[in-house]
């Protein structure tokens, strides 16, 4: 099966890349695709919060840290590596592995790679995807509208928005859902995955005592997001190779 | 009790058992407002408290104002359905309460908001697994919307309970072919009709300090006689009806 490497990334910091990391993690886990991730949030690590036991902190900066992602894919049992980039390092992730081509191993068709690019509220978010274009040729390239902070305050409307959008070729878009605040915010508290809040199951996967409202949002907004991501060419193959390999067996 | 099964649960349990269960929840909701539901959550307080010896938890969604809290001011909790905590206190609370009955007026212009958090949230499936009893009381006004809008509770919350309280003093729409037929389509096998009262009784049941359980007790003694028998025959009419609805006697359009 071939390995797929998902980027998520920005290059402004707050716009919810972790969160849209850890809902995908979090339908892939549910749908048995087996995952593994990167937190470049060095030292201090995100998304390892939510994921001890399956995400990584590294340093993309380091060789040793880069061959961790990318000399692995075919050693592992996990058929999807998901890496969350750190804030503002998405252009210089990119251009990092333009330069060492890992970028044209993806387009040459060795493993498959997206990139999930959060914009942010700012006219900064439209500037970004015209800079991560010069990469995404060839790659699963998606810009990932983020309204789970009710970011509703768009400075770009979507007459501008849209005209940036047509330049990128292949670019597909997706909306993060907003999610109800309190919500949000227990479930970080918990340090546990949306699934387990809504499972109410604490970190070390006992019982919790988490509110049924405020699972019911959660449950409600992971279906909408699911709805999102499945619509995703680099999920759909994802699912398909994984069908192809069951029948397979 | 619990309040799922496979048939409409209207079917299996009574109004009777519903005053007895563990916890109850009975949500007195109406698309339209100044339609008599306040005055129907306060006739619904008083009963339970004739039944069950004590008062009902009140959930007051009027927010600030309160008006039905103001009768019930130690039972009542004014809260307000676009805080999130307040929510969490509405549901979370009755799932998680031992014995209580707990009666939920709500007003109207968070009807769809509370219908769409109940949904949401998987209430329905939630109480059923809590075995908290639910029922929805839903007051239908004078236009056509107001039966799409009952109807549109009913069918999407098909585990939970449904009775259609019809104010007399209001009137409603069934007189319309298509009302009548949107009607028979939610088989409604459960309502409620509020007899027409006169001014004088009407103001009196709407007073703040007037409580059907003190009546019982003779505690209104200075009421005039004509007032005290209508009041009664009002409080037995409703009495009766509650008890066909517990045999779940159809009232025939």
């Amino acid at each position: 099966m071939k390995h797929t490497v998902i980027l998520v990334g920005a290059d402004k910091g707050g716009v919810g890349k972790t969160t849209l990391s850890r809902a995908l993690l979090d339908y892939l886990e549910r749908n048995n695709v087996l995952a593994r991730a990167f937190d470049t949030e060095n030292p201090r690590g995100t998304l390892k919060r939510f994921y001890p036991g399956k995400a990584e902190i590294i340093d993309l900066s380091n060789v040793a840290d880069q061959m961790k992602i990318l000399d692995t894919m075919d050693k592992v049992s996990e058929t999807v590596t998901v890496v969350d980039l750190k804030a503002g390092n998405l252009s210089n992730a990119l251009e990092i592995f333009e330069k060492i081509g890992v970028l044209q191993a993806a387009r040459d068709g060795v493993f498959d790679m997206g990139l999930l690019h959060v914009v942010g509220p700012s006219i900064a978010s439209l500037d970004e995807m015209n800079e991560v274009a010069k990469y995404t040729n060839g790659l699963g390239y998606v810009v990932a509208r983020n309204f789970i902070n009710e970011t509703n305050f768009f400075e770009w409307d979507e007459a501008t928005y849209s005209k940036y959008f047509a330049r990128l070729p292949n670019a597909r878009e997706i909306e993060v859902p907003k999610l109800n605040e309190m919500a949000y915010e227990q479930v970080d508290l918990a340090g546990v995955t949306f699934s387990d809040f809504v499972a109410n199951k604490s970190a070390d996967g006992e019982g919790a005592d988490f509110s049924f409202v405020l699972r019911g949002y959660v449950r409600k907004w992971m279906s909408d997001i699911d709805a999102q991501i499945e619509q995703l060419d680099m999920v759909k193959n994802i699912m398909a190779e994984k069908r192809a390999a069951a029948g397979g067996k | 009790m619990t309040a799922g099964s496979a048939n409409h649960p209207s079917s299996v349990a009574t109004l009777a058992e519903i005053d007895q269960t563990l916890s109850s929840v009975a949500i007195v909701t109406s698309d339209c407002a100044r339609n008599g539901k306040t005055l129907f959550s306060k006739l619904m307080a008083d009963l339970l408290t004739l039944r069950r010896g004590d008062a009902p938890q009140i959930f007051d969604t009027d927010f600030p104002a309160g008006g039905l809290a103001a009768h019930f001011e130690n039972t009542s909790q004014i809260v307000d359905l676009n805080r999130t905590t307040d929510q969490v206190k509405i549901f979370d609370g009755m799932l998680n309460s031992k014995g209580e009955a707990y009666i939920i007026d709500l007003v109207a212009r968070h009807h769809s908001k509370f219908f769409d958090i109940y949904r949401d949230t998987g209430f329905e499936q939630g109480a059923r697994e809590a075995a908290l009893d639910v029922t929805i009381f839903f007051v239908i006004d004078r236009e056509l919307s107001s039966i799409q809008a009952a109807r549109d509770i009913h069918k999407s919350l098909r585990d939970t309970r449904f009775v259609v309280v019809r104010n007399a003093a209001v009137g409603d729409a069934l007189e319309q072919p298509e009302a009548a037929k949107l009607y028979a389509e939610m088989r409604v096998d459960r309502e409620i009709i509020l007899p027409d009262l006169s001014p004088v009784a009407l103001g009196m049941l709407e007073h703040v300090d007037f409580h059907f359980d003190i009546f019982v007790a003779d505690g209104y003694s200075q009421f005039p006689f004509e007032l005290k028998a209508e009041l009664w025959s009002f409080l037995e009419t409703l009495y009766e009806q509650r008890e066909q609805v517990d045999r779940g006697a159809a009232q025939p359009l």
